[in-house]
């Protein structure tokens, strides 16, 4: 087991995982680098982002692993914690709350990918936790395997901690992202809702790819 | 007169004795790096193996470590130089792991950067994944590492995973079968030829490569070629300051807006 943990996200990784807990740069950010992707736009802002896997990790992948999840194996995994603005967690869209820990089988969809790519399915939770806003995204390599990973993937939900924010400032300034433009009270079921996407033009894992947020 | 020359004796003795210490001491030291893979003859311009090198420099030989007991395989944990908490896997994967512990110290150091930075896509013998492996930021300058760090291999500081493979100098590399979990081979080098060399006599020990020397193991996912097609167009596009989502990736060359296909 190996412990990852920065910016208030704790989580123990299985034998055979890897992730990374990141932060990417915002506009102007001195010692921003090409593996944290690029600096976001002017008046954004950014926050945790937890990419835990199964796979070898490509870097600069998006935020919501555009760039790793198209070379996901039939027993492979990618989950994703993307972390919003806390002013957020007022909008409907975050109104469930506490970290998701238990999903089953049946939450695995082929139609909640970014992009559909065959014989995969992912499942997608937002919700609030420590006052902070969150959308889990989990991809699994083969829907027909899902009663298997799915079983995996609670491993790992099951040792995830989040902390206040006040409690995880780590001497970075504090940040944002951009608000989800899903947050429309609108909008019904938010866990069908998968993130749209202006992801990567390339399927591949380009380095210092910037963000996949919706 | 007498007492005199006793005096001088006796100091002659003394200063003999002294340089006779310091003479073994000095051989000490060269039988030490010696048996690091350092050689620091300056009469010898070329060390047997072909590599020529530079009169008086300080070579790291092609050298494997002598055999120590075998070890597992652990997990790279550590941060980046953009401070974010990172972990590889390397037990348990699915895959080799080539672990480049280098400093940003060492002048022999500084070529393997160069090559893993910009040397373009570097082909691992056994398909391994390679990592770069650094000290923390105790004992590393981060601001150094970040600009040596290669854009599209993973660079983890973590002074641990130096301590967990006991690695003895820099550069240093350590192959790992993670299915096994299995330290495979591992040793020093000035070149990144060299380590090729090493890493295909240890594949070779481990019964990896076929009787014409390719290794046995089918890579998961695209082919090679492919990979390495695609980290050089990704390479050269952020050489070129096009980041994925750039406006111009989404247009047509030569064309004007509206002549890019009919409105849908």
């Amino acid at each position: 087991m190996t412990d990852l943990a920065a910016h208030g996200i704790e989580v123990n990784l299985p034998t055979g995982w890897e992730g990374r807990l990141f932060r990417r740069p915002s506009a102007g950010e001195v010692n921003a680098s090409a593996a944290d992707g690029p600096p976001a736009p002017e008046g954004e802002t950014t926050h945790a982002v937890l990419h835990a896997s199964t796979i070898a990790l490509p870097l600069g992948i998006g935020d919501f692993a555009s760039g790793a999840v198209d070379k996901l194996g039939n027993d492979d995994i990618i989950v994703v914690l993307f972390e919003y603005d806390p002013s957020s967690i007022d909008t409907p869209l975050f109104k469930s709350a506490g970290l998701p820990r238990v999903l089953s089988a049946d939450d695995f969809s082929p139609n909640v990918m970014q992009r559909a790519i065959r014989g995969q399915a992912g499942v997608q939770k937002f919700f609030n936790d420590q006052g902070r806003a969150f959308c889990l995204y989990v991809v699994i390599g083969a829907f027909a395997r899902r009663h298997q990973l799915v079983k995996r993937v609670n491993q790992v939900l099951a040792t995830l901690t989040i902390e206040p924010l006040d409690a995880s400032a780590d001497g970075t300034p504090s940040s944002t992202t951009t608000p989800p433009t899903s947050g429309d009270p609108s909008i019904g079921d938010p866990t069908t809702d998968a993130p749209s996407t202006t992801a990567a033009p390339t399927t591949t894992a380009p380095s210092g790819a910037g963000s996949d947020a919706p | 007169v007498a007492v005199l020359v006793v005096l001088l004796a006796v100091v002659v003795a003394l200063l003999a004795l002294l340089v006779a210490g310091l003479l073994r001491s000095h051989a000490e030291i060269l039988r030490a790096l010696h048996n690091l893979g350092v050689d620091m003859d300056p009469a010898r311009s070329d060390d047997g193996s072909g590599v020529s090198t530079a009169v008086g420099a300080p070579t790291i030989r092609s050298s494997e470590v002598p055999k120590r007991p075998s070890r597992s395989a652990v997990d790279v944990v550590g941060t980046t130089p953009e401070h974010d908490a990172v972990s590889i896997a390397v037990a348990g994967a699915q895959h080799l792991t080539l672990l480049a512990f280098l400093s940003s110290g060492c002048g022999s150091c500084l070529a393997f950067w160069d090559v893993f930075r910009d040397g373009g896509p570097v082909e691992v013998p056994g398909d391994a994944r390679l990592v770069c492996v650094s000290k923390d930021a105790g004992e590393e300058s981060v601001a150094v590492i970040r600009r040596l760090a290669p854009l599209d291999i993973p660079t983890v500081m973590s002074s641990k995973a130096w301590v967990d493979y006991d690695v003895p100098v820099a550069p240093f590399f350590v192959l790992v079968d993670g299915e096994s979990g299995d330290v495979i081979g591992e040793g020093a080098a000035n070149e990144w030829g060299q380590v090729q060399s090493l890493l295909h006599t240890a594949l070779d020990d481990a019964g990896m490569l076929d009787r014409k020397g390719n290794f046995k193991g089918g890579g998961r996912g695209k082919p090679k070629a492919d990979l390495l097609r695609e980290a050089r167009a990704d390479r050269d596009l952020l050489a070129a300051g096009i980041h994925p989502g750039d406006p111009s990736l989404f247009t047509l060359s030569g064309l004007e807006p509206d002549d890019q296909g009919p409105e849908r």
